[in-house]
């Protein structure tokens, strides 16, 4: 299409059998206007737009369920009413506190050693309205630590 | 002709502008929950302070930095980045010293950047919503000095 764009008007004006691209001699000491520079321009332009756009499609977080270290209970999901009750439990409180209002998560992920001596366990529940979201759970020892929200 | 290529050399400037501004993102600002005066950035006889209490200084010689966990590597206003990832919650994790880091969505292993000394903090969050420098384990450390 764009060389389309480019040969159109000139063949229109000079109405001569036009190669694909002109050579390198079509003006002289005007280099920057020859085609075959602006078809370079324009392979390295989309080559380089692919280049971007791969930088920017490397990761969006891999699935949860992959870093699922053991299923827990499989049909475990999380209510709306559920959700909204766990995110109003504040850090630092038991994790029986948690546990009162969702019994079992649909897995564990692997224990992490984050801060020196202190081992990190992690629980994620996938939520029944959006399955594609899962609420991660961070205890350390008895306490409840943090959530996150990963979305897949 | 003058004026397609005008065109063309404006589009092609447009989109190479399109293309930059997505590799400068919003910086990050935390509010700390330890409010020490002297703290990274601040200057002092006109020489800005690199590292303070609570950070831990490695000597990497410009060696690479890699992805704790899948996360997200955000810049901070005084040069540093902060790493956070949905499969740690509670805790983000505070790098300085980066010469030209990788910002956005990264895999566990990928490179984030190098560094001639590294200034880590692990930061994790309080009940109130501010952050705390806790300290890290040395196994924490060596994930992100190693490739795997």
């Amino acid at each position: 299409m764009t060389q389309q764009l480019y040969t159109r008007p000139r063949r229109a004006r000079k109405k001569q059998a036009s190669p694909f691209l002109k050579p390198l001699t079509t003006h002289k000491g005007q280099w920057w206007r020859n085609q075959y520079f602006f078809a370079a321009g324009w392979g390295l332009a989309i080559f380089s737009l692919f280049f971007d756009a791969s930088s920017h499609l490397q990761a969006t977080a891999a699935d949860t369920k992959d870093s699922c270290q053991h299923i827990v209970q499989s049909s475990s999901v999380l209510s709306r009413a559920q959700l909204a009750q766990i995110l109003t439990v504040p850090e630092r409180s038991s994790q029986q506190s948690v546990k009162d209002i969702v019994a079992e998560p649909y897995c564990q992920l692997p224990n992490v050693e984050l801060r020196d001596g202190i081992t990190a366990e992690r629980e994620a529940y996938p939520l029944a309205f959006s399955p594609n979201t899962w609420l991660v759970m961070l205890y350390e020892g008895d306490e409840y630590a943090g959530f996150a929200f990963s979305f897949q | 002709m003058k004026h397609t290529l005008c065109k063309y050399l404006s589009l092609m400037l447009g989109l190479s502008l399109f293309g930059c501004s997505r590799a400068t993102p919003v910086p990050r600002t935390l509010n700390m929950h330890q409010n020490w005066p002297i703290s990274i950035g601040t200057e002092i006889a006109g020489y800005a302070v690199s590292s303070g209490l609570g950070d831990i200084s490695l000597d990497l010689s410009g060696d690479t930095i890699h992805m704790p966990f899948d996360g997200t590597v955000e810049p901070t206003a005084t040069s540093c980045v902060i790493v956070s990832s949905a499969d740690v919650p509670a805790y983000l994790f505070r790098l300085c010293g980066l010469s030209q880091p990788k910002f956005g969505a990264l895999y566990q292993h990928q490179p984030i950047g190098r560094a001639q000394h590294l200034v880590f903090a692990m930061l994790r969050r309080e009940p109130n919503g501010t952050w705390a420098i806790v300290e890290p384990s040395p196994t924490f450390i060596e994930q992100l000095l190693t490739q795997s």
